[in-house]
């Protein structure tokens, strides 16, 4: 080897030992000096093993490297992943938080076949190590984090569940009691006509039918209003096909006692049916929370007349139902928030029901459509679309 | 009218490609003078031996049917002086002790060397 | 079953002899190795368009078991090599080296390792010798199944075909069984094909 080539090996910035078949070494570079500590002049003639510490466990790993090198003319390795290191060698400069020693890569390559010369190559992998440990590291805590998000958001979700079923129960029961508020009224008229009644001798077997005829109606209508609300409020177990003209139908008939009491119209125009497949009361609790919003905003604007349009819209793939009232539309900055969950422009304690977040999640999650809101002439327009069967 | 010397040449290897490079590794000088004939495993090889009885035959070692290891034996009960040259990949030493025991005159390596080649015909050519 | 690209019956022979050869000294430093007799039987060879080397894969790397090694080369014939190979005979070839019973995970990964390096050169190695050129390889790693599945077309936009050589490696007490997946690029093939002996 010429003065030259020796310099580039020596000035090189990874171990270069040259050893032949009996591990004497013919050639060690600069960093084996600086790394290993031992001089050239000492480690030249040695053998490799005996110039410096190897675990007889490597060393015989190097061996078997070194017999297949030679015999098959092909470079092997031993990969710091697998072996850790060949010289043990305490790290001095790098800080590192996983390695104590040096992580080291071992090249063996044949040199000359002839004088059965190997070349072994170290190279210091242990900033690389350390930063893939690093990597792993980074992940396993993502995965980590990814994992409790969602686990959390399931579990807010879960109570925002929670929370709307009670407000529907909330709703129902104030359904009910507006229902039932004439009813009861007129029971309460039949009864207390009685004492009268009798004062006056009017008790004889003609008043007593014509009473149990009528309380008995009244008491089944009452009853009727008992099974409609249980069967619109109480879950479906699987889902079906149904009609949605149908579904929206029974929604109004849940609500015309209150569309009436507070003197809003309720126009449901339709061409045909149409029919699609889901869980069919989810869809009329999100109609009743579209409707529930509609009176609450024209209540509180007040206008002389007060409606709400429903149509259904035949769209090829999809039927788009539309909601308009005229309560005056959404402001600019509210119409971009109003499906954030906990987001109500309403005070404290007087928002009820599914909440069009909630509304949200049905449609898109569950009947796979889409749900949006904009301004019409008079005031919002919700549209619903979703696929349908034809 | 002059004939010219022929030797006859048996090659058996279940691989086309391998006859092929083997016939290509001859030197130029038998090429001229050799006729070459071919089976493709053990069985064939017998039969075709017992047929022509070719003054050499480079017989692989593992074929399907009968490998080249029985079929050198076989090769050996019709003409126990057969001049049969086993040309494997197989490179292990008990092996090519096993070859040489069975009746083989030589073992070659794959990928046959050319020059090797042309040793060991002329170490045929000229007896030995 | 996958599409294999259409070889003529000479091509796919030639593939398998070259294989083959280079097989047989590896089988012999196998078995000084493992001190014991080492046969690498006559290998299947088969050449898949590359769309097609999920499904291939996936028909081997069934189990969770498979230990999947990577080993890049670079050379006139440019590709990535992978190893299948099962935790089980693995754990076989390392008992058979460490000449013990009980071999810790990172003896199973060492002898992977060596096997790998030793079979991709034997399968690399005699074809870039055939075109004079010079290989060089990196160090095989172990990697995870995911890695190799996940490839998509991106990552192998540069490769064309692959090469899967079903290899048994017949030792005196056992049999071991693995698969090597060489991705080659536009125009390996030919390269490779040139070799082909004419009459």
């Amino acid at each position: 080897m010429t003065q030259y080539e020796f310099g580039v090996i020596d000035a090189v910035d990874s171990g270069i030992v040259i050893i032949d078949e009996e591990l004497n070494i013919r050639v060690w570079n600069g960093w084996m000096e600086m790394t290993t500590g031992v001089n050239r002049n000492d480690a030249i003639s040695k053998k490799l093993h005996e110039a410096v510490d190897i675990e007889p466990d490597k060393l015989a790993t190097l061996l078997r490297n070194i017999n297949t090198s030679i015999k098959l003319d092909i470079i092997t390795f031993m990969p710091p992943a697998t072996h850790g290191y060949l010289i043990k060698t305490p790290l001095k400069n790098l800080f590192s938080s996983f390695y104590k020693v040096m992580q080291q890569e071992i090249k063996i390559i044949p040199l000359d076949a002839a004088s059965k010369l190997i070349s072994i190559h170290i190279n210091d992998q242990t900033a690389m190590m350390e930063s893939q440990k690093m990597l792993e590291l980074y992940n396993k805590n993502l995965e980590q984090m990814v994992k409790e998000e969602t686990e959390k958001r399931m579990e807010s979700e879960k109570a925002l569940m929670e929370q709307s079923k009670m407000a529907l129960m909330g709703d129902m029961i104030q359904a009910i009691a507006h229902q039932w508020r004439q009813p009861l009224n007129a029971l309460g008229l039949y009864v207390q006509d009685i004492p009268s009644a009798y004062r006056a001798g009017e008790i004889n077997k003609h008043y007593i039918d014509k009473f149990k005829v009528e309380t008995m109606n009244i008491i089944q209508s009452m009853s009727r209003t008992i099974d409609d609300f249980r069967n619109f409020f109480s879950p479906n177990k699987s889902k079906q096909n149904f009609c949605v003209e149908e579904a929206l139908a029974d929604t109004l008939r849940i609500v015309s006692v209150q569309m009436q009491n507070h003197f809003i119209d309720v126009n449901f125009e339709y061409q045909k049916k149409h029919f699609i497949n889901g869980y069919k009361n989810e869809l009329e609790q999100v109609f009743l929370n579209l409707i529930s919003n509609a009176k609450d905003a024209m209540l509180e604007k007040n206008p002389r007349e007060m409606f709400i349009n429903i149509t259904t819209e035949d769209k090829d793939k999809s039927i788009a139902i539309h909601f308009e009232d005229n309560g005056g539309g959404i402001p600019e900055e509210i119409a971009s928030r109003i499906f954030e969950p906990y987001f109500t422009t309403k005070e404290q304690g007087k928002g009820t029901g599914i909440g069009l977040y909630m509304s949200k999640e049905i449609i898109e999650r569950h009947l796979k459509g889409r749900i949006n809101v904009s301004n019409g002439e008079h005031g919002a327009k919700f549209t619903i679309e979703l696929p349908q069967i034809i | 009218m002059e004939t010219k010397p022929t030797i006859k040449i048996l090659i058996v290897d279940d691989s086309i490609s391998a006859r092929m490079l083997l016939k290509n590794a001859f030197s130029e000088t038998i090429k001229k003078y050799a006729i070459f004939s071919e089976a493709n495993d053990g069985l064939q090889a017998v039969k075709i031996f017992g047929e022509e009885l070719p003054d050499i035959v480079f017989m692989d070692l593992t074929m399907p049917n009968m490998n080249g290891l029985d079929a050198l034996k076989e090769i050996k009960k019709i003409s126990p002086k057969a001049v049969v040259v086993m040309v494997t990949a197989d490179r292990q030493k008990e092996t090519k002790k096993e070859l040489l025991e069975a009746g083989a005159i030589n073992v070659l390596n794959k990928p046959v060397d050319e020059d090797e080649l042309r040793d060991i015909c002329a170490k045929i050519a000229f007896g030995e | 079953m996958s599409k294999k690209e259409l070889l003529s019956a000479l091509e796919e022979d030639y593939l398998r002899e070259l294989i083959n050869v280079s097989f047989g000294l590896a089988a012999s430093i196998i078995g000084d190795m493992l001190n014991t007799k080492a046969q690498l039987m006559i290998p299947k060879v088969g050449i898949y368009p590359i769309d097609t080397l999920h499904t291939v894969v996936e028909g081997y790397l069934g189990s969770d078991d498979t230990m999947l090694i990577k080993q890049f080369f670079q050379s006139v014939l440019n590709g990535d090599a992978y190893f299948m190979l099962s935790k089980e005979d693995a754990t076989k070839l390392a008992k058979l080296l460490f000449k013990k019973d009980d071999v810790d995970e990172k003896e199973i990964e060492c002898i992977a390792i060596e096997l790998t390096n030793i079979l991709t050169s034997a399968c690399i190695g005699q074809i870039a010798q055939m075109s004079h050129s010079r290989t060089i390889f990196l160090p095989p790693e172990i990697i995870k199944q995911e890695r190799l599945l996940s490839l998509g077309i991106e990552e192998l936009r540069n490769f064309t075909q692959f090469m899967l050589v079903e290899t048994k490696l017949n030792l005196e007490s056992e049999g071991i069984t693995g698969q090597m997946l060489i991705l080659i690029g536009e125009g390996v093939l030919s390269i490779i094909l040139n070799g082909i002996p004419k009459e």
